[in-house]
């Protein structure tokens, strides 16, 4: 290769991994917006595990347990001062009462508030049943693959539950427009999730018109609707989201005698409607008559078709909560800071810019200008990991980030045992053309065994574990194979940087060694 | 290294390990029945205790008048809290499970009074209890199957890249490791979650990467003339004390990232009780991967060196002498 065709090469890859470098690192205001539209950073832009943006949290109370708060603020109040102006006796004596009556329903316990009826002969089992539901939620939780999450049984008597926010960092920080957009999205989103995934009752099928004078049941609450299904998944295809019924034998004739009685006989409601307890999930709209095992019912986001999917699943293998927890609007979330920290993301990308400056520093110092070009695969390699967990999407916690360094130590030390292999051919009184070439070809199966052996290692990793260890062990796999093919760009650079080099046994700290015979 | 001579000193490291994991099992089956468990679990899966402060707006616009009252209570009712998130008016303050009740309580209380002193009664405090003992019981199993999958592919790649000899010692050594990073663990109660396999997987991949080094080496000095004519011991003493470096790098870099998190995450949370465990998680797991691929690796490698020798030399004897 020439100098100048060298030099052209060198300067179109720096300037192009200077441009995706500014757009992965710079956040600002859109111009002519006015400052209400911004540009989010790259980095700023993916999304985060609880560690660095905090984690939703929720309570649920059964029905006769109260907490503190919601106790005193129902409690009745006997009307004082200008209030009481204008009652008579009586009517004070019943606002006493109803105070009194109020007061002697519940007993605390701890910080809680809970119906008499509840407790005596009956607590044991009202307690089992608690940890009964949390088992039952904790087991649908588990299939929406949070990196991490908990469901717990909170002073014997309420479930609590703790989602990550999934919050980018620029919804975590910034309080501007844009992200607070952003950030009210994800929030609407753990809302739905957490009332869907919590919704008590059992499952039934309803149509206002057939069901007319059975509550609009399609199947009486006498039959067991378990029987009707095999399973829900979600499904998705070209950005089309849907949740796939699978259907028993009785289930399939369920389904062709009601959707064939809805279209000859339904008037203004043509749906099958699905129901836990008083909500109402997904329907089914209804043109023919279903004979079919499988169906699919189309839904508008993937993440309800998830969510919709997990609920039904669990119902209709009989997974129901055996206590009432409320109107689903009732649930309360409180959206917390991190457990690392409130700046804990901030802290640990200066740890992540620390190993990088450091990896370009001592590869610098140590191989000089071809220690350039290690930093350039260095960058490179920050670069596709930031795009690859934008893109895929998957919820970065510093477990995951700790795998992405152990794959730029494993770039690194690739190239570092490539160039050191170079230097000792170079010794041998090679010229650099055969020293790189008998080099590389040196390390060539130990790189390869390396790498063989790290995808193995993260891909089992992903594919059998869930959650965290599931997120690092994909996010390893890609930093592994970005490693192998960053090894190859880097020799690829050796050579468009050392052909137009003069002295063909002198590079970049490389000298050949004559030897004595010579 | 070689000076050491590992390799005749296999019976030392076998009672050493074999020590160790009898500790680290005696000391988990001890736990299990009388305390807590096998390891000490951590908040995803361990019970803890909490004290949530909601507090007005109104009354407290910063949140900072809030916490230095929680702080002055708990320092009066001498109990340290791990763990403090905020959010949404709310402070909540984490607990290990061992800290009493009745104090926890009375640090609830007398926040309570504090706080709804001037007749602000929006605000409150209240003491929990919660038990997560319900978290990662499939993250466990799946991880547990995870890590078993990836010393059978392991065995089966060294399998296919050397020899059996080779592979079954990098068998026995990633299973070593793994007891020793476990036992390690399990005598020194570190609090472990479900990342515990996160850091056993490390363990794994870093014996992998050791024995591969190493058996490289082996297989080298095995091919060159003069170093093929010493014994196995040698051999495996060579072998070691020329890719000592390269099979320590990969853990020690392991450990000091780890370290490296541990100083500024410590530094963000203002407490290195949260950052800890997973520190020494990864410390124990160099230090695992550091003891076995290097001590206990060449050692059992000789001895199978020595019957798979043995084994050829027999074999060669009682082959019939073809008549020319």
């Amino acid at each position: 290769m020439g100098k100048i065709k060298s030099a052209i090469l060198t300067a179109i890859i720096v300037a192009a991994v200077a441009v995706l470098a500014f757009f992965a690192v710079v956040s600002f205001p859109v111009a002519g917006s006015g400052g209400v539209k911004k540009y989010n950073s790259f980095i700023s832009s993916i999304h985060l595990g609880s560690d660095f943006t905090g984690e939703a949290r929720t309570v649920l109370y059964p029905e006769g347990v109260r907490s503190e708060a919601d106790y005193l603020s129902d409690m009745p109040e006997i009307p004082q001062g200008e209030a009481a102006e204008g009652l008579t006796q009586a009517e004070i004596d019943e606002y006493t009462k109803k105070q009194t009556d109020y007061v002697a329903k519940y007993e605390k316990r701890g910080s809680l508030y809970i119906e008499k009826d509840l407790l005596g002969d009956s607590e044991a089992e009202f307690i089992e049943n608690v940890k009964k539901d949390a088992e039952v939620l904790n087991d649908r939780f588990n299939q929406k693959g949070y990196s991490n999450y908990s469901v717990s049984v909170q002073d014997k008597f309420t479930v609590r539950i703790c989602v990550p926010t999934n919050f980018a960092y620029s919804a975590y920080k910034d309080s501007d427009d844009a992200n607070r957009t952003a950030r009210s999205e994800e929030t609407a989103k753990i809302s739905r999730t957490v009332q869907y995934l919590t919704a008590s009752g059992e499952l039934t099928l309803r149509n206002s018109d057939i069901g007319k004078g059975n509550d609009d049941l399609l199947v009486p609450d006498t039959a067991d609707i378990t029987t009707y299904f095999k399973s829900f998944k979600k499904y998705s295809s070209a950005k089309r989201y849907a949740v796939k019924v699978n259907l028993t034998k009785e289930g399939k004739e369920l389904f062709s005698d009601k959707t064939d009685d809805i279209v000859n006989n339904a008037s203004s409601d043509k749906a099958v409607h699905f129901y836990v307890g008083d909500t109402q999930l997904i329907s089914l709209t209804v043109e023919e008559a279903i004979s079919e095992k499988s169906f699919y019912i189309t839904v508008n986001d993937g993440d309800y078709a998830d969510d919709y999917a997990i609920i039904l699943n669990s119902v209709s293998h009989g997974k129901t909560l055996s206590l009432d927890y409320g109107e689903a609007g009732d649930i309360e979330i409180v959206y917390s800071t991190a457990s690392l920290g409130k700046n804990a993301a901030i802290y640990f990308g200066v740890i992540l810019l620390l190993i990088i400056v450091g990896a370009i520093v001592f590869s610098v110092v140590r191989y000089k200008k071809l220690g350039l070009v290690n930093a350039l695969t260095v960058i490179i390699f920050a670069l596709a990991m930031v795009v690859a967990l934008l893109i895929i999407g998957i919820q970065l916690t510093a477990a995951g980030a700790f795998a992405a360094v152990l794959g730029l130590a494993l770039l690194c030390g690739s190239n570092i045992a490539a160039f050191e292999a170079i230097r000792k051919e170079t010794k041998k009184g090679k010229t650099m053309q055969s020293a790189v070439k008998s080099g590389y070809k040196s390390v060539l199966t130990a790189i390869l065994d390396l790498h063989v052996i790290l995808i193995i290692a993260s891909l089992l990793l992903t594919l059998i574990c869930v959650g965290e260890i599931q997120a690092c062990g994909f996010i390893f796999f890609i930093a592994s194979i970005a490693s192998y093919i960053l090894y190859w760009f880097t020799r690829f650079m050796w050579f468009v940087i050392s052909s137009p080099a003069r002295d063909k046994f002198k590079f970049c700290g490389f000298k050949r060694e004559v030897p004595l015979d010579d | 290294m070689t000076n050491l001579k590992i390799s005749a000193k296999m019976h030392i490291l076998i009672i050493v390990s074999s020590v160790l994991i009898a500790l680290g099992i005696a000391v988990g089956l001890i736990c299990e029945f009388v305390a807590d468990g096998y390891f000490n679990y951590g908040n995803d899966y361990k019970n803890y205790k909490s004290v949530e402060v909601t507090y007005a707006l109104v009354d407290f616009p910063d949140e900072e008048g809030v916490e230095k009252i929680c702080k002055t209570a708990f320092k009066d009712a001498k109990i340290n809290y791990y763990g403090c998130t905020f959010g949404d008016g709310k402070i909540e303050y984490r607990f290990a499970k061992s800290v009493k009740t009745d104090k926890i309580q009375a640090a609830a209380e007398a926040i309570n009074a504090k706080l709804k002193l001037d007749g602000k009664d929006l605000s409150n405090a209240s003491a929990h209890e919660i038990n997560t003992t319900l978290g990662g019981g499939k993250a466990l199993t799946l991880g547990a199957i995870a890590l078993a999958a990836g010393v059978a592919v392991q065995f089966i790649y060294f399998v296919i890249r050397y020899k059996l000899a080779m592979a079954l010692s990098a068998l026995l050594a990633n299973v070593h490791n793994l007891g020793v990073f476990f036992a390690l663990l399990s005598i020194t109660r570190v609090p472990v979650g479900s990342n515990i396999f996160a850091f056993a997987a490390l363990t794994v991949v870093a014996t992998m990467i050791g024995c591969c080094f190493y058996f490289d080496r082996v297989r080298k000095n095995i091919k060159n003339e003069v170093t093929a004519k010493l014994g196995a011991n040698e051999i495996c003493d060579l072998s070691m004390s020329e890719s000592f470096l390269s099979v320590c790098v990969p853990a020690v870099c392991f450990a000091f990232a780890a370290l490296l998190m541990f100083v500024f995450l410590s530094i963000s949370a203002l407490s290195v009780t949260g950052v800890l465990s997973a520190v020494l998680c990864a410390i124990f797991s160099a230090v695992a991967c550091v003891y076995g691929t290097s001590f206990f690796t060449p050692s059992t490698y000789s001895r199978f060196m020595k019957i798979g020798d043995d084994f050829k030399a027999k074999h060669h004897l009682k082959k019939p002498v073809k008549k020319a």
